[in-house]
């Protein structure tokens, strides 16, 4: 039965998945490069990156130490009393989660920096609802790490202008800022249209995309993500930032329709520990991690 | 480029021999320290107070750990760099005010660093970011921790380290900055990019900001 119990013990579960094992998508796009790569210190990062993947799998430990902030994506078929027992569940979940994986206890207050240790307060973990016609319920956990998340950007490019020089334009000035601290290879993510909000919603879930490189149905926006992925590669940053081929495993666009005088774009770095996970929860109580 | 193994503490001349590119690994008594802990060992040294532990010939690392609390003591779960780009000023502060001599984190540091380790005579070395799991295996024992109110990740945690490492030296003491290097070879590498797609590199394209 789909019952808040089941759902706190799901999200526990759900939490340590991301928090130990990248998608395996991911894993393999990480191999590739370390195979691409020529230099020595390149080969080195990405070598230390594999091992380290390794071990916390086998440790079953955080792959990274910044187990970021909980962010999960909720779509359910379900009613709104449903919603707020999923919620409640989640919340409980969570601080469950950070002392038995263990996660690193993020969440703070924002002003006074007060630490309750659990990773839940003032709005954590933030879930997002989507309405759906099956008949389950389908989570999907973000964790993420300040690292990459410290470099979000947005920037509105009026429609008097190329519009595509000028998303090449703002990404490569923000890439050649943010060099290797985001934690290359990185996946990056382009929300473009809407308002602000929108875009820089999109543009997580741009990144979220599996498997990496997996392009955007529209034909535009798939055209603006080869293109943006060869540029990124052509920096020369590299892993971690020491020089090479792989600076972004991929870039993925996500659109939406904008105001006839300007498009907002949000850019997003996911580095390289990508931790997010999808369980699937039927009616009856089955449960289905991917 | 060397390769050292190093232990800790660590004299003026160890820190002066180390240069960008190097390769070093740590043994010994490491510091954590980040945002929070930073903010209250600056105050306390502004304020002509002591630190409650001592960092002279010592390594600082930034990073924010996750240790689990058992059998009375603490083990090591997950512990990496955090990044240092918004620690310059504080760093160079704990360099000049407690004699540190090496500062181990992630990403790029700001010119203030590189002036106080020409001065002081230290260094600053780089992890691979990310790789917890990886540097949890060469922490032997969590040994003490000061400033616990600040949570976890922001608490200073004293850690007995055994090759911590490899990390790349990427400032030295001799004006050596491996990012400013790096930063230059991108810049004139996304130049070409724009010149190969034809965009102004001085034309805005953007409204706002």
């Amino acid at each position: 039965m789909l019952n808040k119990e089941l759902v706190t013990e799901v999200t526990v579960e759900l939490l340590k998945r991301a928090a130990v094992r990248l998608p395996s998508s991911v894993k393999e796009a990480l191999r590739r490069a370390f195979e691409s790569e020529e230099g020595e210190l390149a080969r080195k990062q990405l070598e230390t990156i594999l091992e380290n993947i390794s071990l916390a799998e086998a440790r079953g430990v955080p792959v990274c130490q910044d187990t970021g902030l909980p962010i999960f994506y909720v779509k359910s078929g379900g009613s709104c009393l449903e919603a707020v027992m999923l919620a409640e569940a989640i919340v409980e979940g969570t601080a469950k989660a950070t002392e038995q994986v263990p996660l690193r206890a993020n969440v703070i207050h924002p002003l006074s920096k007060v630490n309750p240790g659990l990773n839940v307060g003032w709005g954590m973990p933030f879930i997002y609802f989507e309405p759906s016609t099956e008949n389950l319920v389908e989570i999907t956990v973000l964790l993420k790490g300040f690292g990459s998340e410290a470099k979000t950007s947005l920037a509105y490019i009026p429609t008097s202008e190329d519009m595509e020089k000028g998303i090449v334009k703002f990404v490569l000035d923000q890439v050649g800022k943010a060099l290797g601290e985001p934690c290359p290879p990185y996946i990056l993510g382009l929300g473009v249209g809407g308002t602000s909000d929108i875009a820089a919603t999109l543009a997580k879930k741009a990144f979220m995309r599996l498997p990496p490189g997996k392009p955007n149905p529209d034909p535009e926006a798939s055209k603006l993500e080869a293109k943006l992925l060869k540029a990124v590669n052509e920096s020369g940053i590299g892993p971690m930032g020491v020089g090479g081929k792989t600076t972004a495993l991929a870039v993925h666009v996500e659109l939406c329709g904008t105001h006839t005088a300007a498009a907002p774009v949000v850019l997003a770095f996911q580095c390289w520990a990508d931790r997010q996970a999808t369980v699937k929860i039927t009616s009856d109580g089955k449960v289905h991690y991917s | 480029m060397g390769e050292y193994r190093l232990n800790l503490p660590l004299n003026e001349e160890g820190a002066r021999r180390l240069r960008v590119g190097d390769v070093v690994y740590l043994t010994g008594e490491v510091y954590t320290i980040r945002d929070m802990g930073y903010e209250r060992a600056v105050k306390t040294l502004n304020e002509g107070g002591r630190l409650p532990f001592n960092l002279k010939d010592g390594a600082i690392w930034h990073c924010g750990p996750i240790v689990r609390e058992e059998g009375g003591g603490w083990k090591p779960v997950s512990l990496g760099s955090t990044t240092s780009s918004r620690f310059t000023g504080h760093a160079a502060r704990l360099v000049e005010g407690c004699g540190v001599r090496l500062i181990v984190g992630k990403g790029f540091m700001g010119e203030e660093a590189l002036t106080v380790f020409r001065n002081r005579g230290a260094a600053y070395a780089v992890t691979t970011g990310g790789a917890a799991a990886y540097y949890a295996d060469k922490v032997r024992r969590v040994k003490d921790v000061y400033w616990r109110d600040l949570g976890m990740p922001s608490a200073v945690w004293v850690l007995e380290v055994e090759e911590l490492g490899p990390l790349i030296v990427g400032m030295d003491s001799h004006g050596g900055d491996m990012f400013a290097e790096v930063s230059q070879r991108v810049n004139v590498s996304i130049r070409r990019v724009f010149r190969h797609l034809g965009i102004d590199p001085k034309h805005r394209y953007v409204w706002w900001p």
